[in-house]
């Protein structure tokens, strides 16, 4: 992969003390790989998507970036932007492939119907009453903090730690096995 | 929450409340930067969070809540059930405490059990009283049983002597605490006293 990488264009580029952005970039190919496997949970196929997606926007962003700054670190928040983007493409495809596929004359639609209805709520069974509709007033119809508090006869900051609260259920229900 | 979290969950939430990208946060940043076990944590809360925002409209219902207005309703009926439950008690409250007879008359007359399998084994057990009185005796006005009878569901009732049927749930062989049961049962049943 890093011979993939050589940064030939960098060659006209007057000569400077620094190091060339492509060279920096091929200095922190190793531990990028490192790190995208650690974030990816293994190094393999996914890893490797992280780090060419991480490549392809520092090699887009090189006019741009800094010289100043610390590489490494901008490195990996890409990449955890990129392996987010990664799953939410996932999901997305798996979504619409499920639409696609599904026939209107079987009964494979009102099947995919239960299926999300019971992924969502299994999801959000750890969360009461309150919590959930706060979740999904703001995260899923887009409602702003005080809309919920004026609807549910809340103050902004009961509402917050609801959804503070909310939020933390599901994070602690995605970790489960 | 997680623990690889904690350090910037502040950050993180306060971003998500004011629906900014919390890696635009320089700590937040730089914390993930350096933990990617606790990246993998916050790739999996933004994309838990983003699940619940992608559902249809009919799936992300939320659950109904209780309104205040509803809460003012639910608050009357209760003051209107304990109203009625206090009136109903201090009536009963006021009725003079008086011995029950002793040995009243036990039913004279007893229906053998119907078809149901239920009622066969349940034959009253009221034994007959030689008492000349012939009344049950509650409070201040004695009744007379005509006769005691097992329904087909094995429910034992008795007959009054005006004709009035109370329901029976006890198999209690005395008078006296038929009687009673004859109070409760009717009083609680029609929502009147026996007179």
């Amino acid at each position: 992969m890093e011979g993939a990488w050589s940064l030939e264009s960098d060659a006209n580029v007057p000569a400077r003390t620094e190091p060339s952005f492509g060279a920096r970039l091929e200095a922190e190919l190793p531990p990028l790989a490192r790190h995208a496997a650690a974030l990816v949970g293994r190094a393999g196929p996914d890893a490797d998507d992280v780090v060419q997606e991480v490549l392809a926007r520092a090699w887009r962003s090189r006019e741009s970036f800094d010289a100043r700054r610390a590489l490494r670190p901008w490195l990996r928040a890409t990449a955890l932007r990129a392996w987010i983007d990664l799953c939410r493409a996932r999901a997305l495809r798996a979504d619409v492939e499920a639409r696609r596929g599904a026939d209107p004359q079987s009964d494979a639609g009102p099947a995919r119907d239960v299926e999300a209805r019971e992924e969502l709520e299994h999801a959000l069974s750890p969360l009461d009453a309150v919590e959930r509709e706060v979740l999904v007033r703001f995260h899923h119809r887009g409602e702003s903090v005080r809309d919920i508090a004026t609807a549910l006869a809340l103050a902004e900051g009961t509402v917050k730690s609801h959804l503070h609260r909310a939020r933390k259920k599901l994070t602690e229900r995605e970790e489960r096995p | 929450m997680t623990r690889a979290l904690e350090p910037v969950w502040e950050p993180i939430q306060a971003a998500l409340d004011a629906r900014r990208d919390p890696l635009d946060d320089p700590r937040v940043a730089e914390f993930l930067a350096e933990r990617p076990d606790a990246a993998r944590e916050y790739a999996e809360l933004v994309l838990a969070l983003e699940r619940v925002g992608r559902v249809s409209p009919e799936h992300a219902r939320p659950t109904p809540l209780a309104r205040p207005r509803d809460r003012v309703a639910a608050a009357a009926v209760l003051l209107l059930l304990l109203g009625a439950l206090a009136f109903f008690a201090t009536r009963a409250a006021r009725r003079p405490e008086t011995p029950i007879a002793e040995s009243p008359r036990a039913p004279s007359e007893v229906d053998e059990p119907r078809a149901s399998p239920r009622s066969a084994p349940s034959a009253p057990t009221h034994t007959p009283a030689d008492s000349a009185s012939d009344a049950t005796a509650f409070g201040v006005t004695h009744y007379r049983i005509e006769r005691v009878r097992t329904t087909p569901n094995g429910r034992e009732v008795v007959v009054l002597e005006d004709g009035r049927v109370a329901r029976c749930t006890t198999t209690a062989s005395e008078a006296a605490a038929l009687a009673v049961t004859i109070e409760r049962t009717t009083w609680a049943a029609r929502g009147q006293e026996l007179r």
